[in-house]
């Protein structure tokens, strides 16, 4: 958000990218593109690249971390620095602190923690290219590393955004649209229970916008939520082929 | 690589399995519906309905057979690291010497065989019956895999303990025991990494049959050879 564009985002009723108002972006999910992570997924969005990585179910030290009812969830968002095109200085700061946050609680959600009483499940996500959402990117390739990983849950968590440019509700910004347009609507979702894990908004919405922004985002979930599944069940059904582009 | 035959669907967390049935392993239930809630294959038996994990780490059970290495020894007894996130701890007998040096029984670095005693609702967990193994080799594998490692009634482990002509001890926590002539251990751990990558399928153990079979043959031939 900020600035404007000096040439329109949405000519005859298409974006930048020949996109209609309501359609995704090109993905590609793999699972278990790791070998010594315990479960891994890399996710192509677009032009985001965001690769995924599970550790533990494993022992927590320091100890007085521990909590002895369930696992510690800890969830590490990093973006690269070579991932944006100003470099962007090393190590977490106020935004990824925040993202790792969110994306932890959504997590929290749906994994079965008490399964792990004094345990630790660490999550790592690293965004290697950014093209604007990539805190679903990241939150879709987590939910899937972790299912690789055989960590117990109820649901995967499917991540998609929606936003506002040139005053017409579109979903699956571009980097482009997010940094001209109106507004964005970040969602993480569970199809299944019709469950809101995460929800952020940044801009103006009307409420009637508002609306079609969510209902926009809840159709984009579902279709990633397909993909997640597909990628896993790909991983046994076929030998070792690598992913095509869907 | 041809493709092979998968022995059951293969499901995602938060799949629908069933609908009014009991709910097995690695399954829950959600108003009546049965859902998987891990990444695996989907078992129906008559009565109930659960899932066959593919990955995971090993969760302690009472009564498992499980093989370590000594990571900790003081005054009470050794701790025990088991490819798990929790410890096992094996206590020092009550009516040992107190004067004796627990470290003249197992040290740090040991590698030893224990059956779990008990597991409490922390998952702190107490072995008995320890055996220290001495000499051979460890491999390392995904514990959820070691049902197809030993295989119906023992079969898989007695085809690679007989054709193979090692002894070979498997801990329900993924860690295998190998000893013997170095080649014939090689091969089966071959045969053991290929079972871990082909558990899901159809047909394993006459695979790794015939593979154990041909490879024997080739060292046999080989071994006359410098005989003669």
């Amino acid at each position: 958000m900020g600035g404007k564009s000096s040439t329109p985002l949405i000519v005859k009723g298409k974006r930048l990218d020949g996109r209609k108002p309501e359609e995704l972006r090109p993905i590609k999910i793999e699972a278990g593109v790791l070998n010594r992570a315990d479960g891994s997924c890399y996710v192509e969005w677009g032009k985001n690249k965001v690769i995924a990585a599970v550790y533990g179910p494993r022992e927590l030290h320091p100890k007085h971390l521990q909590d002895n009812t369930q696992a510690v969830l800890r969830c590490r968002y990093n973006m690269a620095p070579f991932s944006v095109d100003d470099r962007k200085r090393p190590g977490p700061d106020r935004r990824s602190v925040e993202i790792s946050k969110v994306i932890r609680e959504a997590l929290e959600r749906v994994v079965f923690l008490n399964y792990f009483p004094t345990s630790a499940i660490d999550v790592f996500m690293e965004v290697l290219q950014a093209d604007a959402g990539t805190r679903c990117a990241a939150l879709t390739a987590a939910s899937v590393a972790l299912a690789d990983a055989g960590v117990p849950m109820r649901d995967l968590v499917a991540g998609c955004a929606a936003g506002k440019v040139d005053g017409t509700v579109v979903l699956d910004l571009m980097q482009e649209e997010d940094n001209y347009g109106e507004g964005d609507l970040p969602l993480g979702y569970i199809p299944s229970k019709d469950e809101i894990v995460l929800l952020q908004m940044d801009g103006d919405f009307t409420k009637d916008e508002f609306k079609t922004a969510l209902n926009y985002a809840i159709k984009g979930a579902k279709k990633i939520y397909a993909l997640q599944k597909e990628a896993l069940k790909r991983k046994y059904t076929t030998n070792k082929e690598t992913a095509k582009w869907i | 690589m041809e493709k092979l035959e998968l022995r059951a669907e293969v499901v995602a967390p938060g799949d629908l399995l069933a609908r009014d049935i009991s709910n097995g392993t690695y399954t829950y239930l959600d108003g009546g519906e049965v859902k998987a809630s891990v990444f695996g294959l989907k078992d129906i038996k008559k009565d109930s309905v659960s899932v066959i994990p593919l990955a995971g780490k090993y969760m302690p059970k009472a009564g498992d057979m499980v093989i370590g290495v000594i990571t900790m020894v003081d005054r009470n007894g050794w701790e025990i690291s088991i490819n798990s996130p929790y410890p096992v701890f094996l206590q020092r007998d009550r009516d040992m010497d107190p004067i004796l040096n627990p470290r003249r029984l197992y040290k740090e670095g040991d590698i030893v065989s224990v059956k779990i005693k008990s597991v409490n609702e922390m998952k702190k967990c107490y072995a008995e019956g320890p055996r220290k193994l001495r000499g051979g080799r460890i491999l390392m594998i995904n514990a959820k895999k070691i049902p197809r490692v030993i295989g119906n009634r023992k079969s898989m482990l007695g085809i690679l303990r007989e054709k193979s002509e090692c002894r070979v001890v498997v801990g329900q926590n993924g860690v295998i025991w190998l000893d013997g002539p170095e080649r014939n251990v090689q091969m089966v751990v071959d045969a053991i990494l290929q079972i871990e990558r082909e558990s899901h399928t159809k047909g394993l153990t006459d695979r790794i049959s015939s593979v154990l079979d041909k490879k024997m043959k080739v060292i046999k031939e080989e071994e006359n050879g410098r005989k003669k």
